[in-house]
């Protein structure tokens, strides 16, 4: 049951991608759908037998290199980390399956998207699913590779290309550091097994490794590697600038990768590497500081955002920030707990938007939209939905576990704890504030698109509705329903999955955070959202001049340029490397030195000497022999000169001088 | 010589040079026969053209036959005063000279129809005089036998290269050639009479024999020279040294002894005299080998003056043995042969110095004598210095003849501008007897100063000769001249695995020349088949690259051949040329000589352009039509794929012509 | 005696190096002949009559000649061309390298005179030679005829070629119209492709 879970998103893969062109678009969407519902089954049994009944499953498949020291298997870890993360992805996937057979239902390659969806889902699932580091950076690099190959889906577009490319470095740094972290542990450690790691992890706590001269603690050293790999993977402050132009793949994509799982997988890739930070408490420090930047940052950029896909990016990358900082704070399974939810609501408000967009003949910009609340009154409401759980709406899904992260997060008492709580809260306000002026811009406002474009808005009942639908129920529910299994107090559910250090323990401290300090994210939000509303629906003209003055001006142009970090990024690295690889390295050094070394510098030597050799032809008996007498004469004095100073000179380096010095006669001529 | 008494009835035999005999006397014959025929003004001149090659080729193969049918044990005792040796050596290369000029002269066979105009029975009978020479120089064990021989086969060779009385370009090659020549001739002369006024002798042996007891490796690593070392006890000794001494006294002369070893060992006495002891007193003294040294001093004694040194010596406290003094009266050229014998039982570290000790004690008597005082410091008694020269002069003179770089200047002109036959003949034949000779004189005689002096003066050269034809012919459009440079490349080649000093270095030197002649042969032979159809009057016979053109159009099994053999010269396997030269690297690399294989390797690499330049000329020119050539005789094809398949399968099975040489050296050394 | 030697090696160097050095063909060849003279002498210094003799007859009567007359019949100029400046300095620094090179060789060799060292003490006397000796004709038969045969044949075979070689670079009998450029007025007169 578990071997088919990973694999059948594989066969759907090959079959669809080989041969995609001879069973259609229709036999493409009925194959890989039907094999990701099947997964989906599947995941549900092994949660079922993992989470609920906590047996953790194991499996050796086979090895894969075996080399002294060096051994990795292909090896499947099936625990409740795991099958939490499988559910979500498989649950995900398929709907994604499902509203894309809808969703591209026009384009002649939909055989080669289903099957890409595929792909990704297969990888998605050998990183969460991997025992090993290596296997798990398999997966890891195969999402980087499939996220490129669906944001270039329309790879005729040139914007797709830019941000796919885009993509597929900023995910490459994240991953060199990613391999610098497993590197270091194999050379430390000797293994690259999870379980290896984690049984020997306590005794190197005190070691150090020297580089540079430098004394570096060795456990920090990882950790801080491995998170500036999951920092790449999901889009934290610094590495985060491919997520929003990203959203130039189809939606669906969007929905998939950079909503549920993809970009989840740096969240998993810390949880699952608890045993490691756990005892690096400088590296978790960094995560913390760094998650609830992102999450502040995000949230200020997205407020005014004007693409409708980029709004929903940004507040992705701030709920991403969110369950960062929550490990950053040694609380694990909290920021799990939010993964799992946000996936679901987070997917619903892509897919919606998707819906919107497809409703409004291809129109992405929300200041053209506007009107739309009683032309598709279903996809209203379902925005609504997972607009209402994003803010944290008291006892809807996010409400649990954004709350909870607020509240452990004050309740660390500790700087960095205090730090991420006001920076989380007031990234809530200005989420809240953001998704209800998404709500409004789009729904609620008077119309401001075009009549023929607009007025033609209409619903259909398709597949579309039907994922919608049931990704609109758990995002309502979950939150409350698996709230005590996950991240109740006491629950054992992540068993030996998550490794919490007693002394990081601060459960019991949140629980007793003084009111105001718990009621204050949700009141804000609840403003947020009653200011953005009001603002956008009634008082649009003091908005207006708000953006129109100096300081609004500036403010706008500073969130609206996403703080500048594009055009930093583009001229300071972007644009010194490009003029360094092509001068320097590309012209100076390879076709330059190395080519002069090489072929082109022989060659030439060669000729020349030839032509030189040919000349000293000259036909002439006389030089012929003086040339021999010469010669005569060199050689008995040389010998002469050798037997004087046999043992004082050292004839290896006369020979290199008179050689170089004939080469140096002859180069470049 | 004492035996000569004994075979006065076998003077004939004495020559032991039955295949040499026949060919002189059959050439003779043949001279006046052709002479008859050829000039009668009444027969009309009468052209022997094809007749006289078989006539030639059968010369040649009747020698070989003679050459077979001798039985080399018998023939090495009958050595014409050791100016011959007949031993295995000189069997296989004669071997090998005379098949390759069958070969050879098959090849050239014209017919009248197809070459016209040319009587030149002189061809023939210059060839076969040059393969006397060859032959003689084969089995020279003197250095005037050697250079008698040269000096014939060169006059033959410049004859030859002069051939074509109407065309300056060769009477000037052939002038050249001869001036060229003579400066050879004049260095070798000059060489073995410096040699000759050093050692007294020029007979091989002898040289080797000096050399060879001259420097016998001792303890504290002087060469003292060698000193017979007994340990009777005195009174025995003084019996013996009076019966010695008279029986010492020498013989009067009426010749000078032609054996070096005779002037200083007098007739075998030693032999005599070690055989005359009871082979107790050796055993009762001696633990370890005795060691038998000549001492060479330059101050005189006479018999007075020697029984005095010889008493006051016994009465030395230190002594234990006793010391046998002979001397030779009758010496002319004022030298002594001095021994004297340290006890043996002092043979460790200390009779070295015991021996040296008591010389200084000896040549201090010999201060009103001026005798020269040797310290260790000069560590041969006898001053190499001018006989190095002189081997060295002797050398020089042979690599002339070779073309060896930076003496091969006049090869180059005299290859193009002699007729292609005679070029064929220079390119392929001559070298191996040359080698021959370079090989006597370097291994059997000079071997010391060879080793110890100027091994890194021939690996120098031989480095140069590689150098000069492998960037040479790169610039050359004359075939002729491609040749030439190819042909310094190889010599450069064999005198490179001739320079290591060791076995293999020889073997493979010589399975490198039976190679390389196969391939000259076939390569000239399709060089030579190539008559274009054309009138007669414009029978130009230097093939520029541009007349191979398209060879595969017009004679498709001709450039395969000519293929096979450019591949084997460039040293591209599977074919044997590669062999060969793996052979001689790995001999160069044995013998620690890296960088100039290095430096070799790499030129040879750079040699292939022109080979396979060739090839490209053959097979994948652009021209649109080739040219028409006359068809070739059965005989000569029949002799040419021969050759050609031989190289294949010669590097499937070396071993055949390993084995003819692997006795060959052996046997010599 | 000793001064003789001296004298005729003197006389013998100085003459060859003005065979080289003299611009005037006529003049080399005078020299020339004067370095033969002086050669020969030596040799009659040297107690070798016959091959002085030897010298003089083959040397000067056959090959001196040979070279006059070859210089009177070709008409050669003075030697005006100098290639360049450097040819002779260049020249001399070569020759006086080799040539310090094999003195020195040779005075390591030869160190001492031994004649000289025992004046005091019985100077050595080969007896037998001052009681028989033969002339040196007698020894040249002796020792060439019987011991060194084979090089005596082997010269013989280059004087023989040297005679073929000879009559085959100069004989132009009628029979070689093709070596001979002669005109052939009615091959002028023909179609191109009939002889």
């Amino acid at each position: 049951m578990y071997i088919p879970l990973v694999f059948l998103s594989l066969i759907g893969f090959i079959i669809t991608g080989l041969f995609g062109r001879y069973i259609g678009p229709k036999g493409a969407a009925i194959l890989t759908t039907s094999c990701l519902i099947i997964s989906f089954f599947l995941s549900l049994f092994a949660f079922y037998e993992v989470g609920l009944m906590g047996s953790p499953v194991y499996i050796r498949l086979a090895t894969w290199v075996s080399s002294e020291v060096l051994l990795i298997n292909w090896g499947f870890l099936f625990d409740s980390l795991t099958v939490v993360m499988c559910i979500v992805v498989t649950f995900v996937s398929s709907l994604v399956h499902l509203y894309s057979i809808e969703y591209m239902s026009h384009d002649p390659h939909l055989p080669r998207f289903m099957s890409y969806l595929s792909l990704f889902t297969f990888f998605m699932l050998i990183l969460v699913t991997a025992d090993n580091f290596i296997q798990m950076f398999l997966g890891w690099e195969g999402v980087g590779l499939a996220s490129y190959l669906l944001i270039n889906f329309w790879f005729t577009r040139v914007q797709a290309n830019k941000a796919a490319i885009k993509a597929m470095i900023i995910n490459r740094i994240g991953d060199f550091c990613l391999i610098i972290a497993i590197l270091t542990m194999f050379v430390n450690f000797k293994s690259v097994d999870y379980a290896t790691v984690a049984a020997l992890a306590p005794f190197f706590k005190m070691q150090t490794v020297n580089f540079l001269n430098m004394d570096f603690n060795i456990l920090s050293l990882i950790c801080i590697f491995l998170f500036f790999g999951a920092v790449g993977k999901s889009a934290q402050l610094g590495l985060h600038t491919w997520l929003p132009d990203a959203m130039e793949g189809p939606t669906p994509v969007s929905a998939l990768i950079h909503a549920a799982t993809m970009v989840t997988a740096g969240v998993f890739l810390i949880a699952r590497c608890s045993f490691l930070f756990e005892y690096a408490p400088n590296s978790l420090q960094v995560v913390a500081v760094l998650g609830a930047s992102t999450a502040f940052f995000a949230s200020s950029v997205g407020l005014l955002q004007n693409d409708l896909k980029r709004v929903i990016a940004y507040s992705t990358c701030s709920q991403l920030g969110y369950m960062v900082f929550s490990c950053g704070l040694s609380d694990y399974a909290v920021g799990v707990f939010h993964l799992a939810n946000h996936a679901f609501f987070k997917a619903l408000l892509f897919l919606g938007a998707g819906a919107i967009i497809h409703a409004v003949n291809d129109e992405q910009d929300m200041r053209k939209m506007g009107g739309l609340k009683n032309l598709v009154p279903f996809t209203y409401s379902v925005m609504t939905i997972g607009s209402l759980a994003l803010i944290g709406f008291p006892f809807l899904a996010g409400f649990y576990s954004k709350d909870l992260i607020l509240e452990l997060a004050y309740g660390r008492f500790s700087s960095f704890g205090h730090f991420s709580y006001y920076l989380g809260t007031f990234g809530a306000f200005l989420t809240a504030f953001y998704s209800t002026r998404l709500v409004c811009l789009t729904f609620l406002v008077k119309p401001n698109g075009y009549k023929s474009v607009i007025g033609f808005a209409h619903e259909t009942f398709s597949y579309i509705f039907i994922a919608l639908c049931l990704l609109a129920i758990p995002s309502i529910f979950v939150g409350f329903y698996t709230k005590d299994m996950i991240v109740g107090v006491g629950s054992d559910f992540f068993g030996s999955a998550i490794y919490n250090n007693p002394k990081t323990l601060h459960v019991f401290d949140a629980e007793f955070v003084e009111f105001l300090f718990k009621i204050l994210p949700v009141t804000l939000s609840l403003c947020g959202a009653g200011l953005s509303f009001f603002l956008y629906n009634f008082q649009s003209s003091i908005l207006f001049y708000f953006k129109t003055s100096f300081i609004g001006r500036k403010i706008y142009s500073f969130l609206n340029k996403k703080w500048f970090f594009d055009k930093i990024y583009n001229e300071l690295f972007g644009q010194f490397f490009f003029k360094f690889g092509y001068t320097m390295s590309y012209k100076a050094i390879d076709r330059g030195t190395f080519e002069i070394i090489g072929p082109t510098g022989l060659s030439s030597v060669a000729l020349n000497v030839a032509h030189k050799l040919h000349k000293v032809q000259t036909g002439s008996l006389y030089h012929y022999t003086l040339t021999i007498l010469t010669t005569v004469a060199i050689i008995l004095s040389l010998r002469q000169c050798w037997l004087i100073f046999e043992y004082n000179v050292d004839y290896r380096g006369l020979i290199l001088i008179f050689i170089s010095f004939f080469f140096i006669l002859n180069s470049k001529n | 010589m004492m035996n000569q008494e004994l075979f006065q009835i076998y003077h004939l035999k004495e020559m032991s040079l039955s295949a040499e005999l026949f060919l002189s006397c059959s050439i003779l014959q043949f001279t006046f026969y052709a002479v008859s025929t050829a000039y009668q003004r009444r027969a009309g001149f009468i052209i022997l053209n094809q007749q006289v090659y078989y006539i030639g080729s059968l010369f040649v193969i009747l020698s070989l036959f003679l050459l077979l049918n001798e039985d080399l044990l018998i023939m090495n005792s009958f050595n014409s005063n050791n100016f011959i040796i007949n031993d295995y050596l000189s069997f296989a290369t004669k071997l090998l000279i005379c098949i390759t000029s069958v070969a050879f002269l098959t090849i050239i066979n014209i017919s009248f129809r197809d070459e016209p105009i040319q009587n030149n029975f002189e061809y023939v009978v210059l060839i076969t005089i040059s393969v006397l020479g060859l032959l003689l120089l084969c089995s020279a064990n003197d250095l005037i036998t050697a250079y008698l021989a040269i000096e014939l086969h060169s006059i033959a060779f410049y004859i030859m290269s002069a051939f074509k009385r109407n065309s300056s370009y060769s009477i000037e090659s052939g002038l050249k050639y001869f001036i060229i020549g003579a400066l050879s001739s004049a260095f070798f002369l000059f060489g073995s009479s410096i040699v000759y006024g050093c050692m007294g002798s020029l007979i091989f042996d002898d040289l080797r024999m000096f050399f060879s007891l001259l420097s016998l490796p001792t303890q504290n690593n002087l060469n003292l020279g060698s000193a017979i070392i007994f340990d009777p006890s005195i009174l025995s000794c003084s019996a013996y040294l009076g019966e010695n001494f008279q029986t010492n006294l020498p013989q009067p002369y009426s010749t000078t002894p032609d054996n070096l070893l005779d002037w200083c060992f007098f007739n075998y006495e030693v032999s005599v005299l070690s055989q005359s002891f009871p082979s107790s007193f050796l055993q009762a003294s001696c633990n370890e080998d005795f060691l038998v040294y000549p001492i060479f001093s330059y101050f005189f004694i006479d018999f007075l003056t020697s029984i005095f040194i010889l008493d006051w010596i016994i009465n030395q406290e230190f002594v234990n043995g006793l010391f046998l003094i002979y001397y030779d009266v009758s010496f002319i050229k004022s030298f002594s042969a001095f021994e004297f014998f340290p006890s043996l039982s002092n043979i460790a570290k200390t009779s070295i110095e015991s021996s040296l000790s008591i010389f200084y004690q000896i040549s201090e008597l010999y201060q009103v004598f001026n005798a020269p005082i040797l310290t260790p410091i000069d560590c041969s008694m006898v001053n190499l210095d001018l006989v190095s020269i002189g081997f060295f002069l002797i050398c020089v003179s042979l690599f002339i003849k070779l073309s060896i770089a930076p003496f091969h200047f006049w090869s180059l002109d005299v290859y193009e501008g002699s007729p292609s036959t005679t070029t064929f003949f220079f390119a392929v034949i001559p070298k191996i007897s040359l080698f021959v000779l370079l090989m006597r004189l370097c291994y059997v005689s000079f071997y010391e100063i060879f080793v110890n002096d100027f091994q890194i003066y021939f690996f120098a050269l031989a480095v140069l000769s590689i150098f000069v034809g492998a960037l040479g012919g790169l610039e050359q459009r004359k075939l002729k001249t491609l040749l030439a440079y190819s042909s310094i490349s190889h010599t450069g080649y064999l005198l490179l695995s001739f320079s290591t000093g060791n076995v293999e270095g020889i073997l493979m030197m010589f399975y490198y020349l039976a190679i390389y002649m196969i391939s000259g042969l076939s390569f000239w032979a399709v060089y030579l088949f190539l008559i274009q159809k054309r009138d007669i009057y414009y029978n130009k016979n230097n093939k520029e690259l541009g007349d191979l053109v398209l060879l595969k159009e017009s004679n498709p099994m001709l450039a395969f051949i000519l293929a096979m053999t450019l591949f084997s010269l460039a040293g591209i396997p599977p074919l044997v040329g590669f062999l060969i030269k793996i052979g001689v690297f790995s001999v160069a690399i044995k013998s620690s000589a890296y960088l100039v294989s290095v430096i070799s390797i790499v030129l040879s690499v750079i040699s292939t352009f022109y080979y396979i330049r060739l090839i490209k000329i053959l097979y994948f020119e652009n021209t649109l039509v080739g040219k028409l050539y006359v068809p070739i005789r059965t005989q000569k094809a029949l002799l040419i794929s021969v050759l050609a398949l031989s190289l294949i399968v010669l590097c499937f099975d070396p071993m055949v012509i390993y084995l003819l040489f692997y006795k060959a050296i052996f046997i010599a050394n | 005696m000793i001064f003789l030697t001296y004298l005729m090696c003197a006389l013998l160097l100085i003459s060859a190096s003005l065979v080289i050095i003299s611009k005037n063909p006529f003049h080399s060849v005078l020299f020339l002949v004067a370095s033969f003279l002086s050669a020969s002498m030596l040799l009659f210094l040297f107690e070798n009559e016959f091959l002085a003799l030897f010298f003089l007859i083959i040397y000067l009567g056959a090959i001196a000649i040979l070279f006059l007359f070859v210089v009177m019949m070709l008409d050669i100029k003075y030697r005006e061309l100098q290639m360049s400046r450097l040819y002779f300095p260049v020249g001399v620094l070569i020759g006086a390298t080799v040539l310090i090179e094999v003195y020195g060789a040779f005075l390591k060799v030869f160190s001492k005179n031994t004649n000289l060292c025992f004046k005091e003490h019985n100077s050595y006397i080969n007896w037998y030679d001052n009681l028989d000796a033969l002339p040196d004709v007698y020894v040249f038969g002796q020792i060439f005829y019987t011991q060194y045969v084979l090089q005596i044949l082997i010269a013989g075979l280059i004087l023989y070629l040297a005679v073929i070689a000879v009559a085959f670079l100069t004989v132009k009998t009628s029979f070689h119209r093709g070596m001979v450029k002669e005109q052939s007025v009615s091959r002028q007169l023909s179609r191109k492709n009939v002889l």
